[in-house]
């Protein structure tokens, strides 16, 4: 790996975060209402607000309040949450397993059935199964994310009555897994749970599948067409001519290099599916970040929503750059500069 | 046999086929151009057709599955769940067309700026327009509307700004092609205004490029202000929108109350679908490779 190309990288990653939290500061300040006044409620005096906006700074100009506000971020500061009184760091690291667990779980669905939808219907072009899988993948990207979870939820729960009542990652009366990652299916198979286990699997499935639909239709349809591009190519025929095996030549010729699109839009998926956690943990009451995120919404409480917002905009901005390292490491032909 | 008359087929066709023959080639994109045909004229026609009042409350034929009378059924309050339908067609393509007009507008002349003059002032543009593509769209919407409010408005406004970036860095990308061309480098000489040359001849070199955006921005602006309806911030109970309809519907899906939910959704999907496929379409028609008959 080339050290001097991930230097360059991270470099031109930096205006882009700074911009970001220029974005998020200005989003706060043009904000409506008066955040001490809804910290301390509709019962507070004048005086009591007048003080803690004193506390909080929000009289100083703006530039010493943004100075303050990029120096509270890097010391790890967001700010309180009007709702649970404690720190929005707080809150978020307390619902972050939760909230990761279902977006891995989803993550996998889509790629493990998106990506080789993909493959199937590239190798069997024009066939009943192409036009399946091209029908589906086009379903799923038009399909209204919160309306495809309550479909479910009506389908496997009210109507057939195998999935749970949608109400969190767990049922009443079982006990949780003890916590070593705080992700209850993994959890519960380390510590050979077989009851919390059997339970949590079963409440994670229809979240997962809601929230890795768009993803998995995106994925369909960029492998298909990735991989229609490469089975095109002059080198897939020799590989054929040689003799090859038509599995070696799909997945160790073809798929390889058909790749590096598929791997760019996932990084522009994972960015969706982080605001998409926020319908569908809402559906599926899931106690992760996104129902936290839409419950500060529905109660003006906006610094969770801000923190949210920040934190997903930096993630991306991560993500990308790992992904231009990857890509590297996948095609060698990428250039260092 | 079938795909040999197909090839006949194509050889048949004139050699310079025009813009809605392709159009019409694509049979996705005529069946998507049905579907917004449809929920224009259901907009325009609400009043006209629907049976009930949209906001009529009538508690003794409240949560009643579709019947003759009720044809989608009834919500709790009794409300007729067809006719709400109808009505948030009204509400879904308004804020559709706004929020894409609010971007087109915006980005078009942000873009055109930034890549007609170039310089500190396309660097600043075009890096300010990355940084808003970092964000999720959703959660940038959702950060916006909340800075400006619940209500119908604020959402229109959340998703058009949004979108900006998306016709910015088309418009961008285009002007800068377009500016090095020697037709460009004749009007600079004949000394027409900036303004000229940029109204009278790049913009209608990206016409085509952001009409296909914009189609497809449709769709996006609608499921969008919908999301926002659904988690209570975009358009406001007790305006019909086919998002706070579902949003409604929620408690009562898991009982099995499936109606209310169910249409709400089917009226959102078939117009996000029909504006995909048509720009889809769209983008058949602009492609070089389609103009000719083979």
């Amino acid at each position: 790996m080339n050290l001097k190309y991930i230097a360059k990288r991270l470099l031109y990653a930096i205006p882009a975060v700074v911009l970001v939290v220029i974005i998020i500061f200005l989003l706060t300040r043009v904000m409506p209402g008066d955040p001490a006044r809804a910290y301390l409620g509709e019962m507070a005096t004048q005086e009591q607000v007048e003080q803690l906006r004193e506390e909080w700074g929000l009289n100083d100009p703006l530039p010493v309040q943004f100075v303050r506000y990029v120096s509270g971020i890097l010391h790890g500061d967001f700010g309180y949450s009007n709702r649970t009184h404690d720190t929005v760091l707080n809150d978020f690291i307390k619902r972050l397993p939760a909230s990761l667990e279902l977006a891995l779980w989803a993550l996998a669905i889509a790629i493990l059935i998106g990506v080789p939808l993909g493959i199937a219907s590239a190798t069997h072009k024009n066939s009943p199964l192409d036009h399946g899988a091209r029908i589906f993948s086009m379903l799923g990207a038009t399909m209204p994310v919160f309306w495809f979870g309550l479909m479910l939820i009506l389908i496997f729960y009210a109507t057939a009555g195998i999935a749970p009542a949608p109400t969190g990652r767990i049922s009443m009366g079982i006990n949780p897994p003890t916590t070593i990652t705080g992700m209850y299916v993994l959890d519960s198979i380390l510590t050979g749970d077989m009851v919390a286990l059997k339970d949590s699997v079963s409440h994670i499935i229809l979240p997962a599948i809601t929230l890795s639909m768009s993803t998995m239709a995106v994925m369909a349809r960029m492998t298909r067409a990735s991989m229609l591009e490469v089975l095109g190519q002059d080198y897939i025929r020799t590989a054929r001519a040689k003799g090859m095996k038509e599995r070696i030549v799909i997945y160790r010729h073809a798929l390889r290099n058909a790749l590096i699109p598929i791997l760019t839009v996932l990084g522009g998926q994972f960015g969706m599916m982080l605001g998409y956690t926020v319908v569908v943990e809402t559906i599926f009451s899931w106690p992760g970040i996104g129902f936290y995120v839409t419950d500060a919404i529905l109660n003006v409480d906006y610094n969770p929503v801000q923190a949210f917002a920040l934190f997903s905009a930096l993630l991306y901005v991560v993500i990308n750059l790992v992904l231009d390292i990857l890509y590297t490491v996948v095609d060698r032909r990428v250039k260092y500069d | 046999m079938k795909k040999k008359k197909q090839i006949e087929g194509e050889q048949l066709a004139p050699r310079h086929a025009s813009g809605w023959q392709i159009f019409c080639r694509n049979k996705l994109a005529v069946v998507g151009l049905c579907f917004i045909l449809f929920w224009v004229a259901m907009a325009l026609l609400a009043p006209v057709i629907s049976p009930y009042e949209p906001n009529a409350l009538d508690y003794s034929v409240s949560q009643q599955p579709p019947s003759l009378q009720h044809l989608l059924g009834t919500d709790q309050y009794g409300r007729d769940i067809l006719t709400r339908v109808l009505y948030g067609a009204r509400i879904s393509m308004w804020c559709g067309v706004i929020s894409v007009g609010i971007s087109l507008i915006i980005g078009t002349v942000l873009g055109g700026i930034a890549g007609y003059y170039g310089g500190v002032v396309s660097i600043i543009i075009m890096r300010v327009m990355d940084a808003m593509c970092a964000f999720p769209s959703l959660v940038l919407a959702i950060v916006i509307a909340a800075a400006i409010g619940k209500g119908t408005v604020s959402a229109m406004l959340a998703v058009g700004i949004v979108s900006i970036p998306d016709y910015a860095r088309l418009m961008f990308a285009e002007t800068s092609s377009i500016r090095g061309r020697p037709y460009i480098e004749a009007g600079v000489a004949i000394g027409l205004k900036n303004s000229q040359l940029i109204f009278r001849h790049v913009l209608p070199n990206c016409m085509s490029q952001l009409l296909v955006k914009a189609t497809l921005g449709l769709g996006f602006a609608i499921l969008t202000v919908s999301s926002l309806s659904f988690l209570g911030m975009g358009v406001q109970p007790p305006t019909a929108e086919w998002g706070n309809m579902i949003s409604d519907a929620r408690s009562y899906i898991i009982s099995g109350q499936w109606w209310m939910a169910t249409f709400p959704g089917l009226a959102i999907m078939t117009s996000i679908l029909g504006f995909n496929l048509v720009g889809d379409g769209v983008r058949d028609i602009l492609d070089p490779r389609n103009r000719t008959g083979v």
